[in-house]
């Protein structure tokens, strides 16, 4: 008979523990179906959410070997092959509090999806009576969006939200944001945008964690980014995160090369960034990351254009101005 | 308990405070909350007996599916009202976003030849004539303007060249009328209410379970919830209460097509605080879901071409529907295949019997390009690649008809003052013995914005009640917690839900008779008693799921004792309602409604006339 293990990572509101469980091998089993037979067989004190099975309703993510899944909808078979072991340590899904077991809580997580101002404020042309038009390209464009069904994966290995939550949201809150700024049902779609701006949209670490765990494929990072340009096309060009990113496209048009030893200055302002950065400079000197000498000439004379420049300052040009 | 405990405690009662106070209570009825009672429920006796110390709304919702959230939002745009939607799950985990084909209403465009007229016959037709008419006039009108306005709101449509909704043929309509967003209706609209309500300032409860209706003199004056983060169990006081708890097919628990919360709290708490539970018997089954726990198998692998087989490998349709073969309406496809099952034709036994749904003809190309779906949930449940295999598929059950008597279709309100039911829980009635496919989306929104706007307005005239007959429920409660989870012996309670399944299954599936029916009233009360020494198998405050499904189960028992009752006093064949040994419909002797209330613990069986306004009842054929 083949064993399979779940670690478990337990929590009764007081004291947190592993707890091993051991269940026969079953390959008609999901992540899910796994937990259910050990909560009905072994352990009914164990705790964790589920409800629709197949993937619709959001509530049974949990980390698999650290990395969050829908249990429903990952087979058993897939995560032993994917880990090479017959031992998976579960636990529940990260960046959330924990209310026992894989038991998470969402309720402050729904507050800060409120701050996203969700909801459609209509165009003065459509009613409640009439309701809206819109064309089959403009409904393709937000229809990605709102497959979100707010199971948290894309938050649990996000690594700004680990390293501080204070000043940046969940991934699916910017998606949320997004599908309202891009629907051409919109009155005024910056409205989100300008919340976004507000609330970390530049702080994105572009680490891709959400877009590579969203079951339903959906890529929060391309909806920040999404929402970065809109604010961009609106004059939102003030600000660390803009300045940042014009930076590297300046770079880009006049070597192809980013320069960064430059970066820095145009991000945070020269005098911010000689005073601010000196003790962060000299530890990179003292550690031979920076050389004192090339780093000077590079922020003097800058790189040397890359062979084919002028088609890739075409590419630049063509994608801000779209000429 | 613990200090950590303590603190949490106190934190939430803060937070749930400030929420309370937050929207401006009406008439000076200050928000009051002090929850003297501790999450221990010991000590709940001595903390009741102080000052009145519970939680308040004007408007108090539970449940957060299509209906709860609609009806949350039109409560809440009312103005002046503290309005909380309650719910034991994060919002959105309701069945309503499992719906997929869409929402029926008549849009009027240019060339249009359907009608609300039309819309309202499909129905009453539908509904074999158990659906009041007036009722049903009333649906059709409010459907299409919940339809635009779902689309002013932000509901993702799937759009016609022209800009408009898009709209497809379901099965039993003239025209096609049901607009849908891909094959997601259900989501796309349960997820736009969810942002609708929260930009609306509509305050979340997460994670407390219904447990009781507080009733003093006749008049609904809250609920007593569980607090599952901390466990302790809290009257809540309100002016109106509106159910949205959904329906009660998780009676059947491995087969059927809906969300493992949905168990029918909320209708049955209206049933013990009173309230008459109208046709129960009234459940709707899908000819195809997998095997193994029941889940849809959408219509679509029938419509591309798939087959049917039995254990000799024969498409056994040609016995039932030689014309139509695959392609026969649900309920005749559903009877084909437990009646293979039942005559040894299937592979299996009991619960877990199915026949094989064969796609493999259609071809490689085609199955991943047209039915993607289909073909992910084999694999997931019963580990099978339609491409190479057939699967294994049982009907399963899928929709409640039947809910908690609503006597006032305009206003979704019950016959107790102060509690109002919408969606799937109440029963007013639209769906009458049979639902249409796209009718369920649209009656939740329909229900749930009327029930909205009448609660709103009693809540508005209504005085906040005392409490203290919840004082008195939640006191009960507390001991229900201790006694029951301090049993260590006894029948795992899961065991009883497993054989009320299939009890149910069995004596109240597909076919009925009067046998089988008077075995199930019996078997059903004796796993009730049994049910009430079984084990539960944690004692934990701090979210105690075993518990919560422990009181789950109790509901589900006492909802299919109501409906094996009502199945068995009706002697004829209706819609869902399939009696072998009646097998015609009897307008003369049963064109009532059942309503069954609960005396102690007894049952009671009472019938109301349906209203017939302008179709008079004709035989149902297609």
């Amino acid at each position: 008979m083949r064993t399979i293990t779940f670690d478990i990572d337990r929590f009764d509101g007081t004291r947190s523990w592993t707890q091993s469980y051991a269940f026969e091998y079953d390959p008609t089993l999901t992540v899910l179906g796994s937990l259910i037979r050990i909560k009905e067989q072994q352990d009914p004190s164990l705790n964790f959410t589920a409800s629709c099975r197949c993937a619709i309703c959001g509530s049974c993510a949990v980390r698999v070997n650290g990395n969050a899944v829908l249990a429903c909808d990952t087979r058993l078979d897939t995560v032993l092959k994917q880990w090479g072991a017959d031992t998976l340590h579960i636990s529940p899904i990260g960046n959330f509090k924990v209310i026992s077991d894989l038991v998470v809580d969402w309720g402050d997580k729904i507050e800060r999806l409120r701050s996203a101002k969700p909801g459609l404020k209509a165009k003065k042309e459509f009613s409640a009576d009439s309701g809206c038009q819109q064309s089959p390209a403009d409904f393709a464009k937000i229809q990605k969006q709102w497959d979100c069904i707010l199971c948290g994966s894309c938050a649990s290995e996000c690594n700004k939200l680990t390293d501080n939550d204070r000043d940046f949201l969940e991934p699916f809150v910017y998606t949320h944001a997004n599908r309202y700024a891009q629907d051409s049902r919109s009155a005024d779609g910056m409205v989100h945008v300008k919340e976004m701006v507000k609330q970390g949209l530049w702080k994105c670490l572009h680490c891709m964690e959400c877009v590579t765990k969203c079951p339903k494929q959906i890529a929060p990072a391309a909806d920040i980014a999404a929402m970065r340009a809109m604010a961009f096309a609106a004059g939102n060009t003030d600000g660390k995160g803009p300045r940042h990113a014009e930076a590297f496209r300046t770079d880009l048009e006049n070597t192809g090369r980013l320069n960064e030893v430059r970066l820095v200055p145009r991000t945070e302002g020269l005098i911010d960034a000689a005073t601010g950065r000196m003790g962060f400079t000299y530890r990179m000197l003292k550690h031979g990351k920076l050389g004192a000498l090339e780093a000077a000439e590079l922020y003097l004379t800058d790189n040397k254009p890359i062979e084919g420049i002028d088609g890739l300052r075409k590419i630049i040009r063509y994608e801000r101005d779209g000429k | 308990m613990s200090e950590d405990n303590k603190d949490d405690t106190s934190s939430l009662s803060r937070r749930t405070f400030i929420g309370a106070c937050a929207a401006v209570p009406l008439t000076g009825a200050v928000a009051d909350l002090a929850m003297a009672s501790t999450a221990d429920g010991t000590q709940g006796a001595a903390a009741s007996s102080g000052a009145p110390s519970t939680m308040s709304f004007d408007v108090l919702v539970v449940g957060s599916g299509g209906s709860g959230l609609r009806a949350a939002v039109y409560a809440m745009r009312a103005g002046n009202l503290s309005v909380a939607v309650v719910s034991k799950t994060m919002p959105t985990r309701s069945a309503t976003c499992m719906a997929e084909g869409g929402i029926n209403g008549v849009i009027s465009y240019p060339g249009q030849k359907d009608s609300l007229d039309s819309h309202a016959f499909d129905t009453v037709k539908g509904s074999d004539y158990l659906g009041d008419q007036d009722c049903i006039d009333f649906f059709v009108e409010k459907a299409s303007e919940a339809v635009r306005e779902t689309d002013f709101w932000g509901t993702p449509y799937s759009r016609a060249k022209d800009g408009r909704i898009d709209q497809r043929f379901m099965a039993g309509h003239q025209f096609p009328r049901t607009n849908y967003s891909a094959d997601k209706t259900g989501h796309a609209l349960l997820h736009s209410n969810f942002d609708y309500a929260l930009g609306a300032g509509v305050k979340f409860l997460i994670d407390y379970q219904l447990l009781d209706v507080g009733v003093e003199d006749g008049v609904c004056t809250g609920v007593v919830m569980r607090n599952l983060k901390t466990g302790e169990i809290v009257p809540v006081r309100a002016r109106a209460v509106i159910m949205a708890t959904g329906g009660y097919t998780r009676i059947f628990w491995t087969r059927t097509s809906t969300p493992f919360i949905a168990t029918g709290d909320g209708t049955a708490a209206a049933l013990r605080a009173g309230l008459p539970f109208k046709d129960p018997e009234m459940i709707q089954f899908h000819p195809t879901g997998v095997a193994h726990g029941g889940v849809l198998i959408t219509e679509a692998a029938r419509g591309e071409g798939g087959y049917l087989l039995n254990n000799k490998g024969e498409r056994f349709m040609q016995r039932y529907a030689p014309g139509k073969m695959e392609l026969a309406p649900r309920d005749i496809t559903a009877r084909a295949i437990e009646t293979e099952i039942a005559e040894g034709r299937g592979f299996g036994e009991g619960m877990t019997a199915y026949v094989l749904i064969d796609l493999r003809h259609l071809g490689r190309e085609k199955i991943i390009e047209r039915l993607p779906q289909i073909r992910h949930v084999g694999l997931m449940f019963e580990n099978i690649d339609l491409i190479d295999q057939p699967l294994p598929i049982r009907s399963t059950a899928h929709y409640s008809m039947g809910g908690i008597d609503v006597i006032n279709f305009h206003t979704m309100e019950t016959a107790m003052p102060g509690l109002f039911a919408c969606g799937e829980c109440g029963c007013e009635s639209i769906h009458g013995a049979n639902r249409l496919g796209g009718n369920s989306l649209a009656a939740a929104m329909v229900t749930g914005k009327e029930a909205g706007i009448a609660a709103a307005a009693y809540a508005a005239k209504a005085q906040m009640p005392d409490d203290k007959a919840l004082q008195r429920l939640a006191d009960q409660w507390r001991d229900h917690f201790r006694e029951n989870t301090a049993r260590t012996k006894g029948t795992p309670f899961t065991e009883i839900r497993d054989r009320m399944a299939q009890v149910l299954w069995d004596g109240m599936g597909i076919y009925r008779t009067e046998k089988g029916l008077a075995a199930t009233v019996e078997a059903l009360r004796d796993l009730h008693a049994e049910y009430r020494t079984a084990s539960i198998g944690n004692a934990g405050q701090v979210y105690n799921s075993a518990y919560t499904h422990y009181i789950e189960v109790g509901n589900l028992l006492t909802l299919a004792r109501c409906a094996a009752l009502a199945a068995l006093d009706r002697r004829e064949s209706r819609g869902a309602h399939t009696r072998v040994d009646y097998p015609k419909r009897n307008d003369k002797d049963y064109l009532h409604h059942n309503l069954v209330s609960l005396k102690g613990d007894e049952l009671v069986l009472n019938q109301r006339p349906v209203t017939i306004v302008r179709f008079k009842p004709e035989e149902r054929n297609y």
